[in-house]
């Protein structure tokens, strides 16, 4: 045993040797960039950071945007901080606020609202910056800027908006010899009856998935945008001033009637696919889809379709309003450079700078309207089967008809918004299933997650 | 009697070659079917990795179609090309091989050093202190994640990788437990002998104790190449730099919410990605499998001693 230490000690030193050397080699080739030494630091100005989501399409415009904006701010370095969406950008988010290192700059995009951030103390009032300023709002709908307010006091920019939509796909249309729907809000005719005998014609059932086609598929999102159009709602009215989930009327009758709705289309009429063939499908895009209800979402996503596709009003079945999806720029309140944090919101906000810029990027609608026009015009360029003045006539009317979506302006939302698609998912994927037993179980789980969640203070917003 | 002897002898050899043709036929076919079997078995784990290459050989329209397509005509090869580009790959996947690096000689160095002490060193409350140490496991990253980022703020650490790697050089309960096991699996004469010949513990641990547990040593720079590799929250709490993000946090720029995630070019980056996961299995798969039985026979223990 001796000798074999003794042995051992000169490979020990070799070993040793050669195992520090590798350590430190490793550290110095590789490791000071790894470990932040030695990266390019902003000097003679301030820093500030934006928090951004990740998406592939967008994240070019966010560093054009920074690059355009240095230009003409030489003395503002701004930071772009990249998370992906949902519970991470929650994370990041909340952990930059809690650590004293706030994003200077950030939107909604996680599964928390922008009634959170607010609740939380994490969105600055920027009424004051707004009136030093003389930030100017002629041009933007005063509806969205006051969804977005507390006591009249601005705590978020609108910065891109757009509603719900029946997106449908012209080829299929054409080849079924049926009329394509209107642009137009208030066309008489555009009732659920016609989308449903439109569906059915357009509707190629008892064959394999290969060749089947699928008359109307109710994407519509958060799960009460359906219930608004049979003139109810899960929520409360209060709940979209206050912030605050105190009740619900899950088991009300035009949720039942919405939810049933839904199940009927599947089972019933079977113009829309069930959810194991709509994860198979991919949706709209397959070509297999002739209609979609869905968010404004729709004008970017779809334009990869290889088939043509245009947009429509959704149908008037009680009512005919749609949610809206307004989405602002926020600035921490924590925020260690708030005048220069509040100089970028602004340029990000403008309709000449950051709002145009993003409009032209994504194809989301914009909320002033001087960039309509654009929009359409762009737009037209996906969409050629509608004119321009058809498209404009859409856009507005999704925002005149519209009211701005619950996941935006509920506290803790992403925890009701669990609830109830667990909830309802045996609702979709079973025949047997009925509507009254399963929203009497959705009234019960939410009013359980209502006290979960505690009593919260009302923000009591100005509208 | 020579005809009727011949007759048999042809008779008894013929039986014997039927034998061992039916012997050699069988053997054929279950060597058949067992080939065919792992073919099956083998096409079934790779469907995945074929699905990857299918889609990142898609142009962004093909991707959605039904019924779906095995690529677009013609392939789109240059996919490859883009998702490298356009997100700087190369440089994300040069910032994990080096804090992945970092963080295996830490994970092996410490959990190792203090598996030891719990597997060979005798001091008072051992076992409650292991226990603490494996209790330590059942407390969710999430409940760290404020007082941790608060800790390391306070050290000057935020956009740099100390947070991430630093910890590793304290030990990981998980890797001592496991180590722990192996140590113990160890003859304890081996140490009573070196004891005798008067090296001290840290002699003991990195002359007797290293060299004899390769397969379980392997296996827990395996599991922290894999744990590292893959971790998406530590960086992303922790980075604020784009340059400086890791493969996970850098793949994650391809997805994008409400349907906007480019699959083409994200299969494309992921299966660059893989290259090193690759290359990690080919050459260290023999441990793969020592690893396994390392981390059952401590399972095993623990059930028995449950029992």
């Amino acid at each position: 045993m001796h000798n074999l230490l003794e042995k051992k000690n000169i490979l020990f030193t070799k070993d040793a040797f050669l195992n520090i050397l590798l350590f430190f080699v490793l550290f110095s080739i590789t490791g000071c960039s790894v470990l932040g030494v030695g990266t390019n630091t902003f000097k003679g100005g301030v820093t500030i950071t934006w928090l951004v989501r990740t998406d592939p399409q967008i994240n070019p415009w966010e560093i054009k945007t920074v690059s355009d904006f240095e230009a003409s701010h030489p003395n503002i370095h701004v930071k772009i901080v990249m998370s992906p969406s949902g519970a991470n950008y929650d994370q990041k988010l909340e952990t930059m606020e809690v650590g004293w290192e706030p994003a200077d700059i950030f939107s909604h995009w996680g599964n928390n609202s922008w009634a959170d951030a607010v609740y939380r103390g994490y969105a600055a009032d920027l009424t004051p910056y707004i009136n030093a300023s003389h930030f100017s709002f002629a041009g933007m709908d005063p509806k969205l800027l006051q969804e977005y307010s507390v006591k009249d006091h601005v705590y978020a920019i609108p910065f891109a908006t757009g509603g719900s939509y029946l997106f449908y796909n012209v080829d299929l249309f054409q080849k079924a010899h049926v009329p394509l729907p209107p642009t137009s809000w208030d066309d008489p005719n555009w009732t659920w009856n016609t989308v449903l005998k439109d569906a059915q014609a357009l509707n190629v059932a008892n064959q394999s998935l290969n060749q089947r086609v699928y008359g109307l598929s109710d994407d519509l999102w958060p799960e009460n945008a359906n219930a608004w159009l049979f003139g109810g709602d899960i929520f409360q009215p209060s709940t979209y001033t206050t912030g605050v989930v105190d009740t619900v009327q899950a088991n009300s009758q035009p949720v039942e009637q919405a939810e049933q709705w839904k199940h009927d289309l599947i089972y019933k009429y079977q113009v829309s696919p069930t959810p194991t063939d709509a994860s198979l499908l991919n949706g709209f895009l397959s070509g297999k889809v002739a209609m979609d209800m869905t968010g404004v979402w729709g004008f970017w996503t779809y334009q990869p379709a290889s088939f043509h596709w245009a947009v429509a009003p959704l149908p008037r079945i009680q009512t005919d309003k749609d949610v809206l999806f307004t989405d602002p720029w926020m600035m921490a309140k924590d925020s260690h450079h708030p005048q220069e944090a509040w100089q970028f919101l602004q340029w990000l906000c403008d309709p000449s700078h950051g709002a145009k810029t993003y409009m032209e990027t994504s194809g989301a609608v914009p909320p002033w309207s001087q960039l309509l026009p654009e929009w359409a015009a762009n737009t037209h360029k996906t969409i050629p089967s509608l004119n321009i003045n058809q498209l404009e006539q859409i856009a507005q009317g999704s925002l005149a008809h519209g009211q701005e979506s619950i996941n935006h302006l509920a506290i803790s939302y992403g925890q009701y918004n669990d609830v109830i698609s667990n909830v309802l998912s045996p609702l979709f994927s079973n025949r047997g299933v009925s509507a009254p037993n399963i929203i009497n179980q959705l009234q019960q789980q939410m009013e359980a997650t209502i006290k979960q969640v505690g009593p919260l203070k009302p923000l009591q917003t100005s509208k | 009697m020579a005809v009727q002897a011949r007759s048999r002898s042809k008779m008894q050899a013929e039986t014997t070659y039927t034998v061992r043709d039916t012997t050699l036929w069988r053997k054929r076919v279950s060597k058949t079917l067992i080939y065919v079997l792992l073919i099956v078995l083998a096409l079934v784990f790779l469907a995945p990795l074929l699905w990857m290459l299918s889609t990142a050989l898609k142009t962004e329209g093909d991707v959605s179609l039904f019924p779906p397509i095995i690529a677009s005509n013609p392939p789109q090869w240059y996919n490859f090309v883009t998702a490298l580009i356009k997100v700087p790959i190369p440089q994300y996947m040069l910032n994990t091989v080096a804090y992945c690096a970092a963080t295996i000689i830490g994970d092996l160095l410490s959990s190792s050093l203090i598996a030891y002490a719990f597997a060979h060193v005798r001091f008072r409350y051992r076992e409650v202190v292991f226990i603490l140490v494996l209790a330590t496991m059942m407390i969710p990253y999430q409940v760290l994640i404020i007082p941790q980022f608060l800790l390391f703020r306070s050290l000057g650490w935020i956009d740099t990788y100390l947070p991430l790697i630093v910890p590793t050089y304290f030990g990981s309960p998980f890797l001592i437990f496991l180590l722990r096991q192996s140590f113990r699996m160890l003859p304890r004469e081996y140490i009573e002998a070196a004891k005798l010949d008067g090296a001290n513990h840290l002699t003991i641990w990195w002359r007797i104790i290293l060299p004899l547990s390769k397969p379980a040593l392997a296996a827990v720079a395996i599991f922290s190449f894999m744990y590292h590799w893959n971790d998406l929250i530590g960086p992303l709490i922790y980075l604020n730099t784009n340059e400086e993000y890791p493969i996970s946090l850098g793949l994650s720029q391809y997805t994008a919410a409400l349907g906007g995630t480019q699959w083409n070019l994200l299969m494309a980056a992921s299966l660059v990605a893989l290259i090193p996961c690759i290359l990690v299995f080919f050459f260290s798969q023999r441990y793969i499998v020592q690893g396994i039985a390392v981390a059952r026979v401590t399972t095993n223990e623990r059930e028995n001693a449950n029992a």
